[in-house]
């Protein structure tokens, strides 16, 4: 199961701008509420305790809050307020009285109380037997804080949605750019091949975070690209350090053969060793082949080949060749493909001499070469034994030769499926080993015709 | 006879290709680098140079420069281990007459020797002859003594193979390789078989004991075509 990792990163960064609005509102609505509260009492207190409470009088609380007129400030019990009720209030039992230690000129208790839809805050302070009071009436600046705070809704709601888009936006820029490095990346190791590990100059990116990322992408890059072209040269040296030697084995050899007398077993000696140095010789060429494949150099003469006609005289040599196999065809007339004849040559023999060497007694070749609209397909099928499935991958293996044939009975070098496949490759087609479960196997050289070289 | 320098700078190559060369009845001069190559075909003149690319001092391309700067068309056969296609086409811009890659069979060397000595005196070279046989290699047709038919493909390709040096002796393996471009072991006798047919198509079994066949067969080893006397 994949997410999407832009998705997590969008619901993300909204989680946090939703929990950034709900902090700040718990944040400023406590502040305000207790800065307010602490304010007035302070303000009263200091009123109340220097004496000087006169009607009317007025309070400065805030300059955000404006002035607010404490109303109705009397000494009680006589001229507490206008309003007579409240006096009586004030005297009631039932308003709960809390001591405010934050003064030192004698007790002065607090009480926050509700009365006819109004707030009061009241302060109390002994004097004598008696009580000086003084009320502050909170409902105006709680219509103030109100409307603020109503004021601040209408703006947080209507901003919201920008916010959370521009969130959400800043996600989806932030993300892209991760992803875009990742996908830069991806399509670089996805397309790197042993062919093209050059070394272009390494990616880059605004952030220093991933530098060092890229940077030791390419560094590797730069590595693997020497340690193979390493051993593709050592692969390439190698072969030809070979060829010198080999070239002088096979003149005296020749030589051999040539002076010594017709017939004698000197002279069979020397064709012998020939023939064991053309194999060397033979081997070596495939060997340098792969590792111009592998080195990306393998290059290729296309010329116009008629494949029905070499496929027609290869069926006619097996008929020579194999006189013990039923040798069969179908092959399409006229299939011209443009290509390195050659390398071509090499693997449709190599096909061909894997069905002689894994058929079975009086078993068959069957030759197959069809081309239609899309693909040209070379197909050569012979019955088999003891032939495991994973075969379609282990033949490609370089110097595998099937499960039982490490004896000298089955002669071959085990590289020339592999070859196979960098002809094939390099002709832009591919090859494909099926064994069937009545142990045909089946070797299939598949060419999509609108990538023919 | 035609007079043949050798460069080369591996001794025991050049060793064995002066034999070779000399077995034919060529006159060999080896050289071992580039300069005194170029010394000693500033000196006397040649009929075929056989140079080698990888050579000490002056390369092999560098020497075949040289030469055709100055004229001198003398024909050339590039010997190399490298057998990509652009070391080939290379030597042939600077103006190599053939290109043969190491490991040759010598008388594969000597053949492509024969035939640009033969292109340089102007002769018919779609004709071959050994003897009283003949094969034409357009027309793939065979002449010998008193028949005269076409031959198929692989026979041509066989015969003509054999024809090309009379004399050397050819291991089935070799044969299969050159004629049928097989490399592995068939564990079969195409090669007889095919020599057989070959046979059978000339030779007039009536007169078959005045006419001795010219392909021979070697105990254990192969098949050659007798040298005319």
């Amino acid at each position: 199961m994949y997410t999407s990792f832009r998705f997590h990163l969008i619901v993300c960064f909204s989680l946090c701008l939703g929990a950034y609005l709900i902090a700040n509102r718990i944040s400023s609505e406590y502040l305000v509420d207790h800065f307010l509260k602490e304010k007035v009492t302070e303000e009263l207190f200091k009123q109340i305790n220097d004496g000087n409470l006169e009607d009317e009088s007025s309070l400065v609380i805030s300059d955000f809050f404006g002035t607010i007129t404490p109303k109705s400030i009397k000494k009680c019990p006589e001229k507490i307020i206008n309003k007579t009720s409240f006096c009586l209030q004030v005297k009631d039992p039932e308003i709960k009285w809390e001591p405010l230690n934050n003064g030192t000129a004698g007790s002065v208790d607090y009480s926050a109380h509700t009365f006819n839809n109004t707030s009061w805050h009241l302060l109390r302070k002994k004097k004598s037997s008696d009580f000086d009071y003084v009320g502050l009436d909170f409902s105006e600046s709680e219509r103030i804080l109100n409307q603020t705070w109503e004021i601040r809704n209408f703006v947080i709601l209507r901003i919201f949605p920008f916010m959370f888009v521009l969130v959400a936006f800043i996600a989806f820029l932030i993300s892209n750019h991760i992803i875009k490095i990742i996908n830069g990346i991806n399509s670089v190791i996805s397309k790197t091949d042993i062919v093209n590990l050059s070394s272009d100059a390494p990616e880059k990116t605004r952030f220093k975070e991933f530098q060092p990322f890229l940077d030791a992408f390419f560094e590797l890059k730069v590595r693997l690209k020497t340690s193979f072209e390493q051993a593709s040269r050592f692969s390439s040296d190698a072969s030809h350090e070979l060829k010198t030697p080999l070239t002088i084995l096979r003149g005296y050899a020749e030589m051999g053969i040539k002076t010594s007398k017709d017939g004698s077993n000197q002279q069979i000696q020397f064709s012998l060793m020939a023939e064991e140095i053309n194999r060397l010789i033979n081997i070596t060429e495939k060997l340098l082949v792969l590792a111009r494949a592998d080195a990306g150099r393998l290059q290729i003469t296309p010329t116009q080949v008629n494949l029905s006609d070499m496929l027609e005289l290869l069926v006619s040599d097996a008929e020579t060749i194999n006189a013990d196999l039923r040798i069969s065809s179908n092959i399409q007339k006229g299939v011209i493909f443009e290509c390195d004849e050659q390398l071509i040559h090499q693997l449709v023999y190599n096909f061909y001499s894997n069905a002689i060497k894994f058929n079975i007694v009086d078993g068959w070749i069957h030759f197959k070469l069809s081309q239609d609209e899309d693909y040209l397909r070379l197909e050569i099928i012979n019955p088999s034994q003891n032939v495991t499935a994973d075969l379609a991958e282990k033949g490609f293996e370089r110097f595998y030769r099937g499960e039982e044939s490490h004896n000298s009975a089955v002669e071959g070098n085990g590289l020339g499926l592999s070859l196979c496949k960098e002809i094939a490759k390099i002709h832009g087609g591919s090859i494909n080993l099926t064994v069937s479960s009545t142990q045909h196997v089946s070797a299939t050289f598949l060419i999509p015709l609108s990538s023919t070289v | 006879m035609a007079r043949i320098l050798l460069v080369e700078d591996e001794l025991k190559i050049a060793n064995f290709l002066s034999q070779g060369l000399h077995g034919e009845g060529y006159e060999v001069s080896h050289e071992i680098d580039g300069l005194s190559a170029l010394q000693s075909i500033y000196k006397k003149t040649f009929d075929l140079i056989l140079l080698d690319v990888m050579l000490p001092g002056k390369s092999g391309y560098e020497v075949l420069q040289s030469l055709r700067s100055e004229e001198i068309k003398t024909p050339v056969i590039m010997i190399s281990a490298k057998s990509e296609l652009s070391d080939k086409l290379l030597g042939f811009e600077y103006g190599a007459d053939d290109y043969l890659t190491k490991p040759f069979f010598m008388e594969e060397l000597l053949a492509r020797c024969k035939a640009l000595l033969q292109r340089n005196i102007n002769t018919n070279n779609d004709v071959l002859t050994v003897g009283a046989l003949s094969l034409d290699r357009v027309t793939r047709r065979v002449n010998w003594q008193d028949k005269s038919l076409v031959l198929s493909q692989r026979e041509f390709t066989l015969l003509e193979y054999l024809m090309r040096s009379p004399g050397n002796v050819f291991t089935r393996q070799q044969i299969m390789q050159f004629v049928w471009g097989i490399d592995f072991n068939t564990q079969t006798n195409i090669v007889d078989v095919c020599i057989q047919r070959i046979r059978k198509k000339l030779v007039n079994t009536e007169k078959s004991e005045t006419n001795e066949f010219p392909i021979q067969s070697i105990r254990g080893i192969g098949y050659k075509i007798q040298k005319p006397e």
